[in-house]
């Protein structure tokens, strides 16, 4: 049963998530539905098998009102 | 208990682009306030009104990028001021550098014996001093961009720690030594002078610290010169910004 669970997850992730690319050279590294629930961000169903990391990403403009995180990997960490 | 070591010589270096008057004013003001410092200008206005400042340790700061409109944006620097202050400073033999800008304003004789004993064993004590490193700090997000910024301190660094540090660019105090290399470095960069002053002193392998306690009593935005009674019956040691005080 918690197979069955565990497959329609992924397949409900695979159609509503959204895709996830490697900001540093635009990787496609997998799918995740991502909502932000008690003051945190969940990474839900995460398809891809390389391991997150989250960085503030630069802003060619200066902007106060708005900041961006981005998603990349360990290999692509310098 | 306050300690001070006891013949601490200070130069107070005021960044200003007011008039003749108003310099008048701000040098007399601290003068009365610090008799045993030395006060420098450093005049950042017209060479018009530069030439018309009646006082003999001014000193004109032609560096354009003192002189931008939108200043974050554009990153304005301080490197052409301290430029100036270090020619002041191999005058004489001083302990510290106060640095500052005309808009800030001591509120108690003794602030200089607060402000050493906070600074310890320290090197450069700043205002609200923060790391900013992999946060969401505008300045630092828009600095990530630059593509030698990183690799700019990272190439010089005793630490290699990859901080970046943000901090207040008035109310600065400096010992000496510190001061002197620090205005020695070049700025290829283009940095905005609030995260280059804590970040490049830091990299240089120098003891940075924030002042504590007085928070309350300073801002970037604003104008307190209607809380400088207030202020001062609280204890504050000084206020920031009085942009109105001088014309009064």
């Amino acid at each position: 049963m918690k197979k069955l669970f565990r497959s329609l997850g992924i397949i409900v992730v695979k159609i509503v998530g959204r895709k996830i690319t490697d900001y540093k050279n635009g990787e496609h590294l997998g799918k995740a539905i991502i909502i932000v629930w008690g003051g945190k961000i969940h990474i839900i169903g995460y398809t891809g098998h390389r391991c997150l990391l989250v960085d503030w990403l630069p802003q060619e403009e200066l902007t106060y009102w708005r900041a961006r995180l981005g998603f990349t990997t360990r290999n692509n960490d310098k | 208990m306050i300690s001070r070591k006891p013949s601490a010589k200070i130069l107070i270096a005021i960044l200003a682009h007011s008039s003749n008057e108003v310099i008048a004013k701000i040098v007399t003001y601290w003068n009365e306030m610090f008799p045993e410092s030395d006060v420098m200008i450093v005049y950042g206005g017209t060479n018009e009104n530069f030439e018309k400042v009646d006082y003999s340790a001014k000193r004109m700061v032609t560096d354009s990028r003192l002189r931008t409109q939108n200043h974050q944006r554009e990153c304005q620097s301080y490197t052409g001021v301290f430029d100036q202050i270090l020619t002041e400073v191999k005058k004489a033999d001083y302990d510290f550098v106060y640095f500052t800008e005309f808009d800030h304003l001591p509120l108690r004789k003794d602030m200089f014996e607060l402000l050493i004993n906070q600074l310890g064993d320290n090197d450069v004590q700043f205002h609200v001093l923060q790391q900013i490193d992999r946060t969401n700090n505008p300045h630092y997000l828009y600095h990530l961009a630059k593509s030698n910024f990183k690799q700019f301190f990272s190439q010089l660094s005793k630490r290699n720690d990859g901080a970046i540090f943000s901090a207040y660019g008035f109310g600065q105090l400096w010992r000496v030594e510190p001061l002197i290399e620090f205005a020695s470095i070049e700025d290829s960069v283009g940095c905005y002078l609030e995260l280059w002053m804590p970040t490049l002193a830091h990299h240089l392998g120098y003891s940075i610290s924030s002042l504590r306690g007085q928070e309350k009593y300073h801002s970037f935005k604003g104008d307190f010169t209607d809380k400088i009674e207030e202020f001062t019956k609280d204890g504050a040691w000084s206020v920031h910004p009085v942009k109105n005080f001088w014309n009064k």
